[in-house]
């Protein structure tokens, strides 16, 4: 029995122990499961429901989005000559910590023979020697540049790709390099002021690269992909790729060679005469194409700094000169378009000419003569252009200067381009009512003085001055820019009547320095007073020769400004300058040479016809 | 051996069952808990059906864990250079190890058990001494392992299986005894507190607390005196916060915690990277292998942080699924304690499933950003070998409760376990 109880006691004790750890172990299981419950709520909300947006973070934290540069358009001349394009080249950087890092590294050099692969340990001083000898640097400069404690330094810039393919050979820690694109012209003057530049970020600041930047500027593409935090790209994440598009391929009118040529010639003209500035144009009469425009002292692209700011512009486009004599054929062509004369009406020429109390006379000393229109023309009579002008009214010859293109733009795809100066006819004054008839009181730039005679030239259209051909885009698809409708300014007769009077100052004058064997040419000196830079008075004088041919069918303009020759103004002539370019013109282009005999118009009449006036 | 097994585990069963269909049918019938738990029962099979699902639960865990810290590690290690597949070689290797000793301790009986306590306690001790000898060595901060040639090892987690057993076998053998405080306290507070003092000399946080846990656990689940038990919770509490306080470390990881970013440390970055992997893996993850946070973003992603690439490659599913298998798992140990029965096997499991199911949710935990970064391995599944192979073996410690009837193998048992059948 007391064992008994004893047994009992012992087991009951075990038995409550037992029952308090049962208890507590089920109290204790249900706590983990409560832990384990928590746990799982809080991973739905974080996982399933996302609260806060995480995986977005996530997202946008790991995402680089890397820019695919377009490459910018070329320029090309209208035979596919690089004017402009962009190449690559590579600045070499270093990460000053990373380079840091190594007083040693090992790298593998193959030998080029046998393919084997050795192992050398380079300290850092070797590694940087061998950088300097590739670059052709001094070894303490590079040094210099890359110690310190930048993670971003140039060592240099803009070396060529096997320069830097050169440098990553090497092989040396913390030394990168990058690509950059470059603009560079491999023509470089030839067609500068043309083509135009850019700065070194990239923005156009001149010529064609100004005016055509949208179209020469591509769209540059991205790289979307998940990086680790080292950067490595993540292989497993998408990688989004939109691929740049190049910029277009701008195909000039301009010939490169005659461009060339002709700049030559400008240059050849200013230095002769000590003048200013020259400029010669070359246009295709019946298109409007613009095939040169050369300016004396055209500028390097690749070098703009080394010219002078003055020069960056063209000055063909953007400077504005009296045109003088070469207006007299705008008079002459209005006369004859309104039926007021015919090259042949007939005008008796006083020695000078007193008509609303101005006096006008000529440059040359004449007695009275018995003049044909074509006469006056020919010998560039101020006195017998205004005695036939002054029958036109002043609305009317307001109205035919501006149909030639006096005083608007011409539309030319070039930056700076000057309108003229053209009073309004009621403003004009007692003497310039006059003078604008044989282009004195009256600005012109010289490209629009050129496109007067493409006017005359082209049966009486004015067309506008093209310098762009085609586009050519990344694929290969080419847009050709289609000829702008152009301005009827007078009917074809008289069209050609006119150029009979400009043929006649090549075949009736002294002026004999134009000739162009086997072609008939034409044209019209100019030459006036240039008005002083300050505005007060005069200074100097523009002269100028503006030319076509062959004349039974004119194929090319030429026009030539000279501003400012110095010495005596009759010693200046653009004659042989025309007769060099228009000769190269006509032989580079083939233009078969001319069969029909050139026009004399007489300059003088001998007895009064039954319509002469002023006759006596 | 296993025909043994099946017979007691027969006789045993019955008597669950018995129990299970008797109690429904007698007084109360409309106690929904008590049914709910007979059939949960009846679905999990016999109570040594719990044997195979403890199996189950761990090698499928650790299998997930090999092939995660394959994944998560292999992005690191091509990044510096090294073999994608070292790190998971080693794991494996680890694993084959762990699931050795597994089997090996299966078939020690819990008497032997007994008798290895002592100098298990007194190995641990010597270890952790160890690490402050210049045999130690520090990583991250954390003077913690032992640096063994090629591998090098955690003590600390050596630690934690020694004290349970030790615990088990101490509490055990003071039986009715142990719920006056004194005996509660000793020794095992003062011991605890010798080897948690240790630990938190190597700076490690993370495992002092696992292990202050485990202590208070086995005395919990042992049957000690709630004075004590309360006074514990309370003093551990302090001292966590103490602790925190005064570390740099961890001063910076609570403060990160807290929402101040500027550690100058990266961890409140690794915590937010974490929740980052979290939440891209939505409900279904992005796909085995292909985590984007393990690219360099989560630092040492195969480690504690584990869990945020297992969430990110196969989503809320698949967390959802390691969180049921830790639930599982401890089911299966709940069951092993409840039908053992006997003080010895009830805190020796019990404070192994504290280990393993405190540290999947200090993990976990840390992971979803519930708790501050404190480093602690997700059992099973984080890399590192100490912590496998012990966790391993203590399942095998587990196990061998499992497949053996108490009086058979323990005949101090014996009686309680005749009383609880004539009642």
């Amino acid at each position: 029995m007391a064992q008994k109880s004893t047994q009992s006691a012992r087991g009951a004790t075990a038995q409550q122990l037992n029952k308090v750890g049962r208890t507590r172990m089920r109290i204790g299981f249900v706590l983990m499961l409560a832990f384990l419950l928590v746990i799982a709520g809080r991973l739905v909300m974080v996982q399933g429901l996302d609260v806060g947006n995480l995986a977005q973070a996530a997202e946008n934290q790991r995402t680089v989005v890397q820019s695919l540069p377009a490459v910018r358009g070329k320029i090309v001349d209208i035979n596919g000559k690089v004017l402009a394009e962009s190449i690559i080249r590579y600045n070499i950087t270093v990460s000053q910590i990373n380079l840091a890092d190594y007083t040693k590294y090992k790298h593998r050099n193959v030998d080029p023979k046998t393919g084997d692969s050795t192992v050398v340990e380079y300290t850092k001083d070797e590694g940087l020697q061998q950088l300097a000898n590739v670059l052709s640097m001094d070894f303490a400069d590079v040094k210099k540049k890359s110690t310190g404690e930048a993670n971003f330094n140039y060592i240099t810039q803009d070396v060529s790709p096997q320069i830097e393919k050169k440098v990553a050979e090497l092989g040396i820690p913390g030394i990168y390099s990058e690509a950059v694109t470059k603009r560079v012209y491999p023509m470089g003057a030839v067609g500068g002021p043309i083509v135009g530049f850019v700065d070194t970020s990239g923005k156009p600041l001149a010529g064609i690269e100004q005016t055509m930047n949208d179209k020469l500027t591509g769209t540059d593409g991205s790289r979307t992909f998940q990086a680790g935090k080292n950067g490595i790209i993540i292989p497993t994440a998408p990688v989004r790729t939109v691929p740049a598009v190049d910029g277009e391929t701008v195909k000039l009118t301009i010939d490169q060679d005659i461009q060339y040529y002709a700049q030559q010639a400008a240059q050849q003209q200013k230095e002769q005469y000590s003048a200013q500035w020259a400029s010669i144009t070359v246009i295709e009469a019946k298109t409007g194409k613009v095939v040169a425009i050369a300016d004396s002292d055209s500028y390097d692209p690749n070098n703009v700094a080394a010219s002078d700011p003055k020069n960056i512009g063209s000055r063909t486009v953007s400077s504005v000169v009296e045109p003088g004599s070469t207006s007299k054929i705008m008079t002459a062509a209005a006369l004859v378009q309104e039926g007021l004369a015919t090259p042949m009406s007939e005008y008796l020429v006083p020695p000078t000419l007193t008509i609303d109390g101005q006096n006008f006379s000529d440059s040359f000393v004449h007695g009275t003569e018995k003049r044909t229109l074509a006469g006056i023309i020919a010998d560039s009579m101020n006195t017998g252009t205004v005695m036939a002008g002054s029958k036109l009214s002043l609305k009317q010859r307001y109205d035919y200067m501006r149909k030639f293109g006096v005083g608007e733009k011409t539309g030319i795809a070039l930056p700076g381009e000057s309108p003229g100066i053209l009073a309004d006819w009621s403003k004009w004054d007692g003497r310039q009512q006059y003078t604008v008839l044989f282009g004195q009181g009256v600005a012109q730039t010289p490209l629009q003085t050129t496109m007067i005679f493409q006017t005359i030239a082209n049966d009486g259209v004015r067309l506008k001055p093209q310098i762009i051909d085609s586009f050519t885009d990344a694929n290969g698809k080419v847009d050709t820019v289609p000829q702008a409708p152009g301005v009827e300014v007078v009917s074809p007769k008289t069209a050609q009547e006119s150029r009979d009077m400009l043929e006649g100052v090549v075949t009736m004058t002294d002026y004999k320095v134009v000739n162009i064997p086997g072609y008939r040419t034409g044209g019209k000196t100019g030459t006036s007073e240039a008005p002083a830079d300050d505005g007060v008075g005069f200074d100097g004088y523009t002269s100028s020769f503006i030319g076509m041919a062959p004349m039974d069918d004119p194929k090319y303009v030429v026009g030539i400004t000279v501003q400012r020759p110095q010495g005596s103004i009759y010693g200046v002539t653009q004659g042989y300058t025309f007769n060099q370019v228009m000769g190269q013109v006509l032989r580079t282009y083939d233009i078969p040479p001319s069969t029909t005999p050139p026009v004399m118009p007489p300059k003088f009449y001998k007895q009064p016809g039954p319509d002469c006036e002023n006759c006596e | 051996m296993a025909k043994t097994s099946t017979k007691q585990s027969k006789s045993v069963a019955g008597a669950a069952q018995t129990k299970a269909s008797a109690e429904p049918a007698g007084q109360t019938p409309t106690s929904g808990w008590k049914r709910l738990r007979g059939r949960l029962y009846a679905f999990s099979g016999h109570p040594t059906a719990a044997y195979y699902w403890i199996i189950a639960t761990t090698v499928t865990l650790t299998c997930i864990g090999l092939m995660t810290v394959l994944s998560a590690s292999a992005a690191e290690s091509i990044s510096a250079g090294i073999d994608p597949y070292s790190l998971f070689l080693k794991a494996a290797m680890f694993a084959g190890v762990g699931f050795v000793l597994m089997m090996v301790l299966s078939f020690v009986t819990p008497s032997l058990l007994k008798k290895l306590a002592w100098p298990a306690v007194g190995l641990s001790f010597v270890l952790l001494v160890a690490v402050f000898t210049p045999l130690g060595k520090s990583v991250g901060g954390n003077r913690n392992w032992l640096n063994l040639g090629e591998f090098s090892f955690q003590p600390s987690e050596a630690a934690k299986l020694a004290l349970a057993l030790w615990i088990g076998m101490v509490l055990a053998r003071k039986g009715r005894l142990v719920g006056d405080w004194r005996h509660t306290l000793l020794p095992v507070v003062p011991v605890g507190m010798i080897l948690v003092g240790l630990i938190l000399l190597g700076h490690d946080l993370g495992t002092a607390v696992i292990v202050m846990g485990v202590v208070g656990a086995g005395l919990f689940f042992g049957g000690g005196s709630k004075r004590v038990l309360m006074g514990a919770v309370g003093i551990g509490l302090v001292s966590a916060i103490v602790m925190a306080a005064i570390s740099g470390n961890r001063t910076a990881r609570l403060s990160g915690w807290l929402g101040n970013c500027n550690d100058g440390q990266g961890l409140c970055d690794q915590a937010q990277n974490g929740l980052y992997a979290l939440a891209s893996g939505g409900w279904f993850g992005v796909g085995l292998g292909q985590s984007r946070q393990k690219w360099s973003w989560i630092p040492e992603a195969h480690n504690d942080f584990i869990f945020a690439i297992i969430g990110e490659e196969l989503g809320l599913l698949g967390s959802l699924v390691i969180i049921a298998l830790y639930a599982v798992l401890a089911f299966a140990v709940f069951r092993v304690i409840m039908t053992r029965n006997d003080t010895f096997a009830r805190v020796v499991c019990g404070c192994i499933l504290t280990w393993i199911i405190g540290q999947a949710f200090v993990n976990i935990a840390m992971v979803a950003g519930l708790l501050p970064v404190i480093g602690v391995p997700l059992p099973f599944i984080s890399y590192g070998g100490s912590s496998l192979v012990m966790v391993l073996g203590a399942i095998g410690i587990v196990l061998s409760f499992a497949r053996t009837d108490p009086a058979r193998t323990d005949p101090a048992l014996t009686e309680p376990k005749g009383t609880l059948k004539t009642t």
